[in-house]
Order: C-alpha cells, then structure tokens, then sequence
C-alpha cells in the first residue's frame, strides 16, 4: 500500500509539471495526461494491467507497463530533441546577426606587434 | 596608411595585369570577389593564407567560429574583415555566416575557402575564369580531376564513398563531393541557405545545387595536405556522423 500511495504521488507530481509548462502543445499535453491517469490506474488495479497484457499477447502486466513507457520515453526524446534542434537554429541566428553587425577590429595596444615576432610565439 | 589598406591597394592593381597561370582576370571581376574563410583554432596557419588571399583579392572576410587560440587576431592581423561567432557552432553555420556578409556587400562572386592551406590562389583565379566564361551558378573544386599531394588512401576511399552517396542522394554527376573550394555567383549564393551547421554542410550545399536546379562545373584543383591539415581535417568516424546528420535534418523536414 505504501509503495502504491508513494507511486501515485510521484504521478500526481508529473501531472503537476506538465500543467506548468508553457507552449506545449494540447496534443502533447493529453498524451502525457493519457498515460499519467493510465499510471495511477494500473499502480491501484495492476490485476487489470495483466488482464489487458493478456489480451493484447503480452505476458505479464509489469510487462506492458515496460513496453509502453519506453515507447512513451521515445516520444519525449525525439519532442527533446527538436526542441533543441530548433533552439540551435535560432542561437545560430543570434550569432550570424551579431557577427556580421559588429566585425572584429584589432583593439589599439594589440596593433604594434609584427607577425614575424608573433607567429614564433603562436607556433 | 596601415599595412590593410597597403595590401589592398596592391592587390586591386595586381591581377588585372597579372597571368595566374595564364588566366587573368579583369578589375571588376576582382573587386566584386569575396572569399569567404571559415575558421577555428587556426592561429598557426591563418596569417599565411590570408595574406596570401589578400595578395591577389582585395575582399577576405574570415569567419572564426568561437576560437579559443589567437585566430581571431591573426587574422584580423593579416589584413581581414573578420567576423566573430561568440560560441562555436561549426564550419557550416561560419560558411553561412560569411556568405551572407559577403552579399550583404554586393558580392558578385562568392569563393569558399579553406584556412588551413590546402587550397591554392591560381585555382581560384582559373574558378572565377570558368563561372564568367561559361555563365555558370558554381564551379566546385574536384580533387580527383586535379591532384593531391599527401593524401592518404583511407581518405581517398572515404571521399570516393562520399561521391557514391551524392550521386545517390542529389543525382549529381561529381568526383569530388566535400571540396571546400567553391566559386558560386550572386545568384546562386543567395539561394544557398545552410541548415547543417557542422560538417553535412558540403552534402547540403549539393543538395541545394542539385534542389535549384544550378548550372555547374568541376574544376580539377589541387589540394595540399600537410601534417597540420591532416590533424585539423574530418576524421574518418565523422562520415557516420555526417549522414546521420543529414538522415535526421531530413526526417525533421
């Protein structure tokens, strides 16, 4: 019973975190709530998980809870993983605007060394 | 006047009257080059080549990409615009990054150059030559027309896969298809829009080429490899990188 309120909490929790995020899209957001409430209801009846693992050719219940959670981790990967995509490519913009607003000069003190003199040093 | 403006006052009189090679090339078609140089960590090599690009085009913007070394001022040194990426994005995102300043310049040709000295200045010339005879969007280098000096096999073998796959994937006819020295004209730069900041950008811009539907030819350059451009140049296991790069830039599409 213990382990089952502590689950419960760690999914109320996740229920919590996605309800504060902004700019997730409505389709996301049900499919995460979809397998939250899908959670809490297996954590208390998991005779049901077996009987729906049964059904569906899959052993054991403990077993489709796996199958579906790793697929569910993949969907959270590749929505990563574009999200980042896409935070790239405007830091690339950033950088680009900013490179070619503001190109490099030589600051004043750095201006007097000959480069026969420096490149021994650089090298 | 400072050792900038010596050198560019040389060089806009220099090649109109000079042979490279014997091509040569008119005032004009000079002044409105720009050759653009990515770089990162080039601070042993980068004052040589763009002194030696200043030598002969007055226009070298060159791009450092986050450089941790002195780069940044040994190119600045030399007689470059030079642009500053505040992070290290990779050698596509700089590409990018200075083909756009060079357009934003009026550039009427765009060169693309490699900083570590593997590229020769008489190419170049003989590029430009090329584009403007034949009226062409690109001239891309090939190695394999040109010649090498000190490539390796494994490499040759990597690059030969390299062109089997951009047949494949662009139905482009090449020999060479990661050559960093490319001569695209004004209106073929401005429809070059890399995405792949890190290495895929060579197979990008083909794909681009071949997407446009731009006229282009190959060039037989000759590449130079040296200890110090082999230790900067693409290690083998980056080809994997590379299309898996481009596998998921296409699946995101």
């Amino acid at each position: 019973m213990t382990a089952q309120f502590l689950l419960t909490l760690g999914l109320c929790a996740a229920w919590l975190y996605v309800l504060t995020q902004p700019g997730v899209s409505s389709f996301l957001k049900l499919a995460m709530y979809s397998v939250i409430a899908a959670g809490v209801y297996f954590v208390w009846f998991p005779e049901h998980a077996t009987y729906l693992a049964n059904r569906i050719g899959i052993g054991r219940g403990a077993d489709l809870v796996f199958y579906t959670w790793i697929i569910f981790s993949l969907g959270v990967l590749i929505n990563i993983h574009i999200k980042m995509r896409n935070t790239l490519a405007l830091l690339t913009q950033l950088a680009r605007h900013t490179a070619i607003e503001r190109p490099y000069s030589i600051p004043d003190k750095a201006t007097a060394p000959d480069r026969q003199g420096s490149s021994s040093q650089a090298r | 006047m400072s050792a900038l403006s010596d050198l560019q006052r040389q060089s806009k009189n220099k090649l109109q009257h000079d042979l490279i090679n014997g091509v040569k090339l008119d005032k004009d078609t000079i002044d409105a080059t720009w050759v653009v140089i990515p770089m990162f960590n080039e601070g042993s090599v980068i004052y040589g080549v763009a002194r030696e690009v200043l030598a002969a085009f007055p226009n070298l913007v060159v791009v450092d990409d986050g450089s941790t070394d002195d780069a940044l001022e040994q190119a600045a040194r030399a007689g470059a615009t030079v642009l500053k990426h505040p992070i290290n994005l990779g050698q596509g995102a700089a590409l990018q990054t200075g083909i756009n300043y060079a357009l934003q310049q009026g550039a009427r040709h765009v060169v693309t150059f490699d900083a570590d000295g593997q590229h020769q200045i008489k190419d170049v010339v003989a590029m430009l030559e090329m584009i403007r005879q034949e009226n062409l969007d690109v001239v891309l280098g090939s190695r394999f027309i040109g010649k090498t000096i000190g490539m390796s096999f494994g490499r040759r073998l990597l690059l030969k896969a390299a062109v089997i796959f951009t047949k494949i994937s662009t139905g482009l006819n090449l020999t060479d298809a990661h050559n960093g020295l490319r001569v695209f004209a004004r209106r073929a730069a401005l429809k070059i829009n890399i995405q792949q900041n890190r290495m895929a950008h060579a197979s990008e811009i083909l794909e681009q080429i071949a997407a446009n539907k731009m006229s282009y030819a190959e060039f037989g350059n000759t590449i130079r490899y040296t200890d110090y451009s082999k230790l900067k140049g693409q290690k083998p296991s980056n080809a994997i990188n590379i299309v898996i790069d481009l596998m998921v830039r296409r699946l995101g599409k």
